[in-house]
């Protein structure tokens, strides 16, 4: 199929879905090869960045969602609230699950050295992490960051975010200097 | 000595990495022995106060003394396991940094405050609630005498923990009891009788403890001997 029509179709399924719709089920609904809706949705995601409604993507999951860029008026317009701010704790946690992902709790508290049971109900709750059974073990649960934690921080793209290695290469053994640059944020 | 302002640490690594940048250290080991003390003085704190997290707080309590006494005792044998245990925390106090750095970085996205909406979030969002059809009077009484039941389980939890970690002055008024009555005593019969080894490393503490306060002298003949625990007079 025409890359465009692809796309269009894409787009208006996402409209009428309204909520999460996975890959998988966009394949089986217009019976086209999943890569070529990874293709289509990559597409989709590098050439958004300006438009009013753009497409959130992760976990072969896709969503229709307002620029961030336009949170005020949306605000203004809507009787829309921002969504409250994280504590401390639960941002070492994102953080943790972000750059691990898929991570199990005990991985994460062997990162922090406390206790993350609260921290990543919290987390669950507010939606901004969901978790599954590992593959390998049924018993274990294992946590990724959600849709709902692009739209939370205003992530148009998840390849926006820096590399872990990129962010960090200034923490080394040695204390940082008092001036040390700090990553710039996508505009 | 440095004063601890009483801030509320998250954990564990959280103060150590603190107390460590306070004084503008490098994560070294030698580093790590430096904060021992305000490390120990900050638990100690938190056992009279908050109970909760000083399990945590009491591993790396406990790595620490093992990393200090290295630093005096260089030839103190441990066991490979604990030598491996005790250095990993300048690993585990670095991977910890740089995922701090991530949350920071995390922060800054939350603090410029662009959020995306769909359109159908309300919906998704609200939790109903419908009670299964085969609900009754006595399916739910059942149900609550259940709970109770369990909700008690969990209240014990916490008073088990607290138990075991208040053993270090139990521990400490033992020692010192055991002293009153003999003249001396040798520290393999003191472990000896150790029911597991959180009690061998609360028996070590005590000693460190005691020994710091310079109300025991230790004693060793040669290397690998037997370490002779006498009171100081």
């Amino acid at each position: 199929m025409d890359t465009q029509k692809l796309k269009s179709q894409i787009l208006s399924i996402l409209f009428v879905a309204g909520k999460p719709v996975t890959i998988k089920e966009l394949s089986t609904a217009l019976e086209i090869d999943i890569n070529e809706i990874k293709q289509a949705v990559t597409e989709i995601v590098s050439n958004q960045t300006d438009l009013g409604i753009i497409m959130l993507a992760h976990n072969d999951k896709l969503q229709l969602a307002t620029n961030p860029d336009n949170s005020p008026v949306v605000k203004k317009f809507t009787s829309l609230e921002l969504r409250e701010k994280l504590t401390d704790a639960a941002l070492e946690v994102l953080a943790i699950v972000l750059y691990k992902q898929p991570v199990s709790r005990a991985e994460i508290e062997n990162i922090r050295g406390v206790n993350s049971q609260y921290t990543l109900r919290h987390l669950l709750i507010r939606g901004l992490v969901e978790r599954e059974p590992s593959s390998t073990d049924r018993r274990t649960m294992l946590y990724k960051t959600t849709l709902e934690f692009m739209q939370y921080l205003g992530i148009k793209d998840m390849k926006e975010l820096p590399d872990f290695e990129e962010l960090t290469k200034n923490i080394q053994l040695t204390t940082p200097s008092v001036d040390s640059a700090e990553t710039p944020l996508a505009v | 000595m440095m004063q601890i302002k009483v801030q509320q640490f998250e954990g564990p690594l959280a103060l150590l990495l603190e107390l460590i940048e306070q004084q503008k250290l490098d994560i070294t080991a030698v580093s790590i022995a430096h904060v021992t003390e305000q490390f120990l003085d900050y638990v100690k704190n938190l056992q009279e106060k908050n109970p909760v997290n000083l399990a945590d707080f009491l591993i790396i309590a406990a790595k620490l003394l093992v990393i200090k006494s290295r630093s005096l005792l260089p030839d103190l044998d441990l066991g490979i396991e604990e030598d491996e245990a005790a250095f990993d925390l300048t690993e585990q106090l670095l991977i910890y940094k740089k995922y701090k750095e991530a949350s920071k970085y995390l922060k800054r996205l939350d603090g410029r405050r662009k959020q995306s909406w769909s359109k159908e979030p309300e919906i998704e969002n609200i939790v109903s609630f419908t009670p299964d059809p085969d609900v009754t009077i006595s399916t739910l009484h059942k149900t609550l005498q259940t709970l109770s039941v369990e909700l008690k389980e969990i209240q014990k939890l916490p008073q088990q923990m607290m138990k075991r970690v208040m053993s270090i002055s139990e521990k400490i008024e033992q020692i010192q009891k055991i002293l009153t009555e003999k003249v001396e005593m040798k520290l393999s019969s003191l472990i000896h009788g150790a029911k597991d080894k959180t009690e061998v490393i609360v028996t070590f503490l005590a000693l460190l403890e005691l020994i710091k306060q310079r109300i025991l002298i230790v004693d060793q003949t040669e290397m690998f001997a037997d370490i002779i625990i006498k009171k100081n007079t």
